[in-house]
Formats: C-alpha cells, structure tokens, sequence
C-alpha cells in the first residue's frame, strides 16, 4: 500500500509506541532479574559454546580500549556480582587480582560487578566539552524517543521520569539531581535526528535513543558527526564499526535475530515453520541472523515471506502461510504489524499451533489469548503478577516501582514500557555511579571502554570484553523468552531468563 | 490465483468506495479531498466508544455506525463551511493544501485523545463466511461489496436524474453559469463534502475488520490505492471510479501474489504507479469517461 509522508510516520510510530521507552535504556539493560545461582549454573554450562557461538567471526575487535583482548580474569572466574558471565575462550583461570572494580561494587542502583581492567577514560572530550551537562549539582540528560505516542499507553514524560523523580529525592548521584528531558522523534530517522539536535541545544551530558531499529542508525552517524555520547537501544551491527560516540548495552538486531533462530530450533524442531520478515535494511540483518542458523539447523522452513514496512493487507502471506501448512509462524515485524498480521490471520481462519513475535503486551491487547511465544532482551511484566517476579528473582524491584509510581505518579497505570524504564534507567544510574563523583564523558566512555562486566538486577549482565562487543559499543548477549498465558488476561510470562543460547 | 482474485475484488471494493467519495468532492470542487480517508479513521474512533465494552458504552454495532456517520459528515460539512466555503474564490490547489491541513489535524487529535495504540472494532457481521476459490469472504466483507455497488448506482444515479444532481453536476462543469441558472451552489457544495464524509466513513467501517486493527492515521494508508482507482475512473466518473477500485483491488493482490517471497521490494506499488501512468498516458479521460469533444 502507499500512503502519504504524514501516514507513513503515524505507521512507523506503530512499531514505536509498543515500547516507546523501552528505548531509553543504553547502558546495559536487558531482562529481569535473573536467580544469580541458577542464571550462573545454567550459564556456566554452556559457557565456551556461548561465547564462540554468539560471536561475530567477521566482527573487528575494535576500535577502542582493548577491546576484543581477553581482560585478565574475563572469563572463568567471573567478577563478582556478574553470574553467568560467559567465558573468553583462552582466558580461563586469568588471575582476578588486577581487575578494579569501580564506583561502590554495589551501587545504589543495586549494580554489581566490574570492569575488566582499570578504567582508563577515553579520549573523546576536551576541556569543557568534557563536562558538559553535569555540575556539582545536577546531571543533565536527554532522551529521544516517540513521545508522540506515548498516549498510547497512557504514558506522560513524568510518567517516564518516576525512576529519576524518585532518585533525586532521594539525594540524587553523589548529590546531583538528575534533570532528564525528551525530545519526540515521531518514530522516523529524520525526525530522531531532529531530536537530538534539539537535544544538543539542551547541552546534555549525553544522549538517550529510544527504540526504532530506524532511527538510531541514524542518530549513531549523527552522534558521530556532532561528537556526541550516545546510548541507544538496539540496532543493527552494520554501520555500528568504527563509531567512537555511541553505545548500547544491548544485543544488536542481529544477535536477536539469531536468537529467535536459536529459540525456533529448540522449541520448535520437528514443526514446519513459516517466517514472515520486514523488508528493511534495519530489520533484515535480525531475520538473516535467524534464518542462517535455522538451515544451519536443518528447520523444515515452508514459506519465507518478505512484507513491505508499510504493507496493511496480508492477505497473500497468510494464505500462502497456510496452504503451505506452517505449524509455527516467527514475525520479525513490530509489534503492531504482529497484531494486525494474526488478526488478518483469524480472519481467514488461519490459526497456527505457535505465533513467536516479539513479545509486548499491546499484542495480546489486540488479539487476546492467542498461543504466541517470543524472544525479548528485557523482563516481562503484568500488573499483579507477583508470584512470577517472585519466582525470577525481582519481586522486590517491582515494589520498589510500584511504590515510586503509587507516590508519584498515582493514578498511572503502570505497564511493560514504564516497567522496561525503570529497569533502563536503573541501569543508567548504575553506570554513573561507577564513574564516581568527579565523574566525566571522557570516564563514562571510558567504562565501556576498557571492559566493563557487570549486572545490575533485573538487567540480564552485560559484558564489553567480549570479541564482539564491537570494542565496548555493544554489550548485551543475553536473552529472555516469553510466552502468552491468559491467567488473568492475555499478557507474557518469563519462561526462561538471562541466556545466551536458546537451545 | 484465483484466491488472489477474490482477495482483488474484495480489498477492490474498499479502495472503490474511498475513490467515490474523492471523486464526488473533485466533480463538486475541483479540489483532491487528502483527508478523505482519514475522516474514516477518526469516525472509527467514535463507532469505537460507542461499541466497545471494555473502553466505551457496550452499545450495539448499528449505533456505534451511526454515530461515526453523524460525526464523519459532520467533520466534512463543518470543514466546507469554515475553509472551503471561504476559499471560493482561491486557487484550487489552495484548497487542497487545506485539506491536508485537516488530514493532519485529525491525525493529531487522534493521537492526542485516544494515543497511537491499536485497536480493534468487530464488523456488524461475525463470522468467516463462505470459502471461495479457498480464501474465506466475511460477510462484512460481501456486505461491503453489496454496498459499495448501490451506493455507486444510487449515486449516479442520483446525480443524472434528480434537478439537484444535475445541479451538482453543472456546478462542476461551470459554477457561474450554474449559479446564473439558479444552482444552489453553498448547498451544492455541503452536499458533496457531506457525502464524501459518510462515504469515507462507510468504507471505513467496513475495511477495518479485513485489516484487522485501526490506528491513527491507517485508513490515510489507502488512500493512495483509492486516488489511484478514481484517476482510473478519470476522476469525474464515479462508475469508473468504482471500477478503477477494483482493478487496482486486483492488480494490488495478483501481484502480490505472483511475487510472494521475491527479493523485489514493494511490488504492489510499482504496480499500482504502472497502472497510474499507462492510464494518464493512453486515456487520461479515465476508463469509462466519454472523451472529451
């Protein structure tokens, strides 16, 4: 279909809204908590595969501080406070004893962990620029992200803020108050690079890019143009060499991708399987991550099924889905498209035994108690579903958010996007404490830089020594799955947590 | 392949319905209505409320059409009055710049009042319906066919036989010389944007339980396809523009169909441009427009 610019980005922000500020994260997040013990023995086990298997053969280690280099005592013994860390191929049994921990080892943000080697800054800032954005008093950020759509859930930048609000009333990092502002990026690339031109007005310290496989490529080459810190959600791998200024503490695009292959061919073996696919340059690396390891697997693969970006009938897709007798269907689209495609689906009378989408909670909102599964880098949340963050380890993080939303923002209904919020800007706080107080942009690159492993709970860990950290931009390696239950209503639960492999 | 031409027909009816309503404002105004579609989306909001048991009243289907009906003219009325009517005497393309203004505007006032989440709103009709040629045709979807054909046959109708339409007609061709001989054009003109507004919001109510779910902005997703079936119809026939709906209905699945899981990117788009370009090149006039003497 075909459609003027105005639609197209309302249908773009589709993608979007589902996780708007899933976004924010950067540093490090990814899913919930894990059960330290478990997470590590379940890990640990699989270990050396892990490392190999995940890691980019093609992947330069680097451009920045040692990366790519086993750092002494990387793997084999991991740093405290970082289970399941997996091992560096060749660098097992490396003594600890020089690795510096930074910051508090456990800092408020409830981050533990280290990095690798002594953090040696980077060399990206001069003079003022150096501290720019942060004072004796304050710390200043800016995020861009689709606010626009925001009102989808409901969700106000105050409502995103809870995180901060709370922290600052709480004395703040090292006592700065933490002032973060969004810009809307109407969920396209040169809206997103818009954004942080506004944002760059603002002086930040750095910036946030929210979710959009679209946007953030552009805003990295941006960022790299105007020489600014950036922490993004996630992106793809191509265009991710060689930038100095941007960072992400989760997998690429393409790792996921991979994931989903990996979670299709456990799960899923014997079934014949169907994948409908986004045709985009920044979607396409994750199903081509997916797809090379579903033939290296053997899958019965019966239809491959490229879709448009701004398709609405999927009338041709789903019949061809279903003459062809898929039993399991993998969506690499948004969750939005995920909703429309399976109610088209049910329109036609097409029901697989499996649906496995990335799993948001707008989804089910839609179709309701559909048999659909899904890979994510994040935790799963439902209002009132205690028992399972009880279960994985974060109930006692959920009641921290509750009580924070409950004094305020009361009225707000909390959801999986300002729960993924938190979590990010949990880990945000995280990074800044390991700074420390004189801390810099020279020192927050630094960090990533020169190793950092840590996790901070319910963040699955993160780990920039590994060869494909892409020289510490990229740090995230480890995976959730979920699947839908309707207990209550139709909403995701955490069926596995933490793991590099899905298999 | 039949299955692609049955899909055709079906999607085809849609895109024809919207191209009627574009038609209709073009034959009274000379002016493209780019917000024609998007007046459909902002009705399904209100039929939304209405229906919906968990976010609205819980009010049966019939009245939660009837009341995105009211609203969906009413916003196409109050917009002649306030902008068009006041830009009589402007360019045309002014005009329709306007409308884009109104496009936007309610694109906004959907995200601002109920956010960019999707929704989902049942047909009038439940069910699968009969499986020919092995695609599945929901009632709501025969249903929308049947309507679509009355609606272009009573409104052809309509405009050839009764003094009014005629007069809608001659004011088209010449509003002075219409104005001269007694045409009512205010009342010419609020009856066609009127119109044109309960057909978006027809073609609306009937698309979005074959897409599946509606957010803002998605019924401007078909307009394209729907402006592209009204230049079939050489943009003054609302026949042709019926039919033009189904070619392109068709065109857009068969091809579709035809390169299902090609490595070619936007095939149907392509395709429907082609059609757009054979159609100004060989018969500008439109597919069952008389050429002009």
């Amino acid at each position: 279909m075909v459609f003027g610019e105005a639609a197209y980005s309302v249908r773009r922000a589709r993608v979007t809204a589902l996780a708007l500020v899933l976004t924010i994260v950067a540093a490090g997040c990814s899913g919930s908590l894990p059960d330290k013990d478990n997470l590590a023995t379940e890990d640990r086990s699989e270990a050396a595969d892990s490392a190999a298997s995940l890691d980019d053969p093609n992947a330069a280690p680097t451009e920045g501080v040692d990366a790519g280099a086993p750092a002494p005592g990387a793997a084999g013994a991991p740093a405290p406070g970082t289970p399941g860390r997996p091992s560096q191929p060749g660098a097992a049994g490396s003594p600890t004893s020089e690795v510096a921990t930074t910051g508090s080892g456990t800092s408020s943000a409830g981050g533990t962990g280290s990095t690798a080697q002594p953090i040696r800054d980077a060399n990206l800032y001069s003079g003022a620029d150096n501290t720019r954005g942060i004072t004796q008093d304050q710390i200043v950020m800016c995020a861009h992200a689709a606010l626009i759509f925001a009102q989808a859930f409901d969700i106000r930048p105050e409502d995103l803020n809870v995180y901060w609000t709370d922290l600052n009333a709480r004395g703040g990092i090292f006592g700065r108050k933490v002032t973060m502002s969004f810009e809307d990026d109407v969920y396209s690339p040169s809206g997103a690079v818009t954004a942080a031109e506004k944002c760059k007005s603002k002086n930040p310290f750095l910036l946030l890019g929210g979710i959009g496989f679209d946007q953030i490529p552009a805003v990295r080459a941006w960022a790299e143009a105007n020489k600014m810190l950036y922490f993004h959600h996630m992106a793809v791998e191509a265009g991710m060499k060689g930038k100095e200024y941007s960072f992400t503490g989760l997998p690429s695009v393409d790792n996921m991708g991979r994931a989903f292959g990996e979670h299709l061919t456990a799960k899923y073996k014997d079934k014949k399987l169907g994948i409908v696919w986004r045709r985009s340059e920044n979607w396409e690396p994750g199903y081509r991550g997916g797809k090379t390891y579903l033939d290296g697997k053997g899958a019965q693969i019966v239809a491959d099924l490229p879709v448009n970006k701004d398709q609405s009938v999927f009338t041709q897709e789903i019949i061809a889905l279903r003459d062809r007798g898929a039993e399991v269907v993998w969506l690499w689209e948004n969750a939005l498209v995920a909703a429309e495609f399976i109610q088209q689906a049910k329109n036609q009378g097409f029901r697989p035994q499996k649906w496995v989408v990335f799993p948001f909670q707008t989804t089910l909102d839609v179709v309701g108690p559909e048999p659909i599964d899904g890979v994510a880098a994040w935790s799963a949340f439902t209002q009132g579903g205690f028992t399972e963050f009880e279960e994985h380890g974060y109930g006692a993080e959920i009641a921290r958010f509750e009580a924070a939303y409950a004094k305020y923002r009361p009225g707000v209904k909390t959801n999986d996007i300002l729960w993924q919020t938190w979590v990010g800007f949990k880990a945000m706080h995280d990074m800044f404490e390991r700074c420390g107080p004189q801390c810099t942009r020279n020192r927050m690159a630094g960090i990533m830089l020169s190793g950092l492993t840590a996790t901070v709970p319910p963040n699955c860990p993160v780990d920039y020594t590994r060869p494909n950290s892409f020289g510490g931009h990229l740090g995230g390696h480890a995976f959730f799955t979920m699947e839908a239950t309707d207990r209550n209503k139709a909403s995701f639960r955490t069926t596995s947590w933490c793991r590099e492999h899905l298999n | 392949m039949g299955q692609a031409l049955i899909s055709g027909v079906v999607v085809g009816g849609i895109y024809g319905l919207l191209a009627v309503g574009i038609v209709l404002v073009y034959k009274g105004a000379r002016i493209i209505n780019f917000a024609q579609a998007e007046i459909g989306t902002f009705s399904l909001y209100v039929a939304y409320f209405v229906i919906s048991e968990d976010e609205g009243l819980g009010l049966p289907w019939a009245l939660g059409a009837a009341a995105a009906l009211v609203v969906g003219g009413a916003i196409s009325l109050v917009f002649e009055r306030l902008v068009v009517r006041r830009m009589f005497g402007a360019d045309r393309l002014s005009v329709a710049v306007a409308t884009i203004g109104l496009l936007l505007l309610l694109v906004a006032v959907e995200l601002r009042a109920w956010g960019s989440g999707p929704r989902f709103l049942e047909g009038p009709i439940r069910g699968l319906g009969p499986k020919i040629l092995g695609i599945y045709v929901s009632p709501t979807q025969m249903l929308a066919l049947v309507a679509s054909l009355i609606i272009g046959v009573g409104l052809t109708a309509f405009l050839q036989r009764t003094d009014f339409g005629l007069g809608v007609l001659a004011a088209a061709e010449d509003p002075n010389a219409a104005r001269l001989v007694g045409v009512p054009l205010a009342r010419v003109s609020a009856f066609s944007w009127t119109i044109a507004g309960l057909l978006s919001v027809i073609a609306a109510l009937f698309v979005e339980p074959t897409l599946g779910i509606f957010f803002p902005g998605i019924m401007t997703l078909l307009f394209v396809p729907a402006l592209a079936a009204a230049l079939l119809g050489g943009l003054t026939s609302i026949g042709g523009a019926f039919v033009g709906g189904l070619v392109i209905g068709i065109v857009d699945q068969v091809v579709s169909y035809l390169f299902l899981g090609s490595q070619v990117p936007a095939t149907q788009i392509i395709a429907i441009f082609l059609v757009i370009m054979v159609v100004l090149l060989v018969r500008p006039q439109g597919v069952l427009a008389r050429r002009p003497s």
